[in-house]
Order: C-alpha cells, then structure tokens, then sequence
C-alpha cells in the first residue's frame, strides 16, 4: 500500500551559480556528486537528486533528518533510479512501515522535479517528528 | 547589535535579497516561512555558518524552525560554539 508520497520541484538554472564544493559535500554522498558530477549539464543532474531528497523527507515527515542520510542512486545496467536510507531516514521508514521508496525525477525549462512514493505495509501508527514509535 | 548577528544579518541580506527589492529584513524577520530562504538557500546558510564560526549544527537541530529568523540562528550557532 501507499504509506506517504513527496513532492519537490527546484530551480535548477540557481543551482548553475550555486553550487559549491562545500555544499556538495554538505549535502550529497561521494558517488552521487560523482555522478551528477559527470554529467554535462550537471548543474541539472544535481538539482533533481536535492529535488530526490526533500521530496523523500518530506514523505517521512521529519524535517529534521539530514539531506545526506538519503542517497539517490542510478542502476548502472538498466538505467532506473533508486532511493538508499540511512541512519534517521532509515530508522523513519521502517517506524512507517516502508518497505520501498520509488522515485521518478525529470527537468525542463529550468526546473527539477522529484516525485516519490513510499510504500509497504504500513502497519504502524505515523509517528510525530522525534517521535521514535 | 552583536557581530554575529550583523554578520548574519549582513550574509542574508547579500544572498537572499534582490538589491531592487525593497523589502527589509531584521533579526526578527522570518526568513524560511516568509520564502525569503529557500530550501537550497538553507543549506548553503548552513554550510557558511559551520564553516565561518567553526561549528558542526546537527542536521536534527538545522530545522526550518531553527533557521526562520537570524535570532534564532544565531542562537543555535552559540548554542555549538565551545
């Protein structure tokens, strides 16, 4: 079943003249900036997985969880895009009875979208943020 | 005034305010729930305050909350300072 969905759309042409070494290491893990880092229009490629981020937060519900304990990941054989939690985000989840979160993420006319869907049994009660269930 | 604050204040007003717009903005001014900040924005003011006075803000304590207002950042950043 749906647990939570999240949303997020982000300027990506700001993030053209904002990125930093410092916020990139704030914010992403090695192989994502490795990644994004590669691309060409990369300023892109980032600002979909931060889109990828809070948009995963959101649906937890907790604004207080890092951005770098989500991690957005490309399959290398088949090209899909998938989600990774980490330490609060994962503790989150499985509090929500998540089982997988699936995310889709495009860009155009200079904006980065981030769609996800949290979904499993999610049996128990929805926790309040700092609430560990 | 105190510096800190002044500094804050003074990156706020460099970053997020478009030098046509005439809007002002004190330590008192909500930032986060006003739109002035983005979520971006949030990050990259948290990264130039850990860098700037050498602190590490829990990502847990680094809510919108903590940094709607320079009051209330600055009050976490001291609440990080040794």
């Amino acid at each position: 079943m749906v647990v939570a969905v999240g949303v997020r759309i982000v300027d990506a042409a700001g993030f053209r003249e904002r990125l930093s070494r410092d916020f990139i290491a704030s914010v992403f893990l090695p192989e994502e900036a490795g990644y994004a880092d590669s691309r060409a229009r990369r300023h892109e490629s980032f600002a979909a997985r931060f889109a990828a981020k809070e948009a995963v937060i959101d649906a937890l519900g907790d604004r207080g969880i890092g951005l770098n304990r989500v991690e957005v990941f490309r399959n290398d054989d088949s090209g899909e895009v998938g989600v990774r939690l980490y330490g609060e985000a994962a503790e989150r989840a499985a509090l929500m009875g998540v089982d997988r979160v699936s995310l889709s993420m495009s860009h155009a006319g200079g904006a980065a979208l981030a769609l996800v869907v949290l979904t499993g049994s999610g049996t128990r009660p929805v926790p309040q943020p700092g609430e560990k269930g | 005034m105190d510096e800190m604050k002044k500094a804050v204040l003074q990156y706020v007003i460099d970053e997020y305010v478009d030098e046509d717009e005439e809007m002002e903005v004190d330590a008192a001014t909500p930032l986060i729930s006003s739109g002035l900040v983005d979520s971006f924005s949030m990050v990259s003011l948290k990264v130039f305050l850990e860098k700037k006075y050498g602190v590490k803000l829990p990502d847990d304590e680094a809510t919108p909350e903590a940094f709607d207002t320079v009051d209330s950042i600055c009050d976490l950043v001291r609440k990080h300072q040794g």
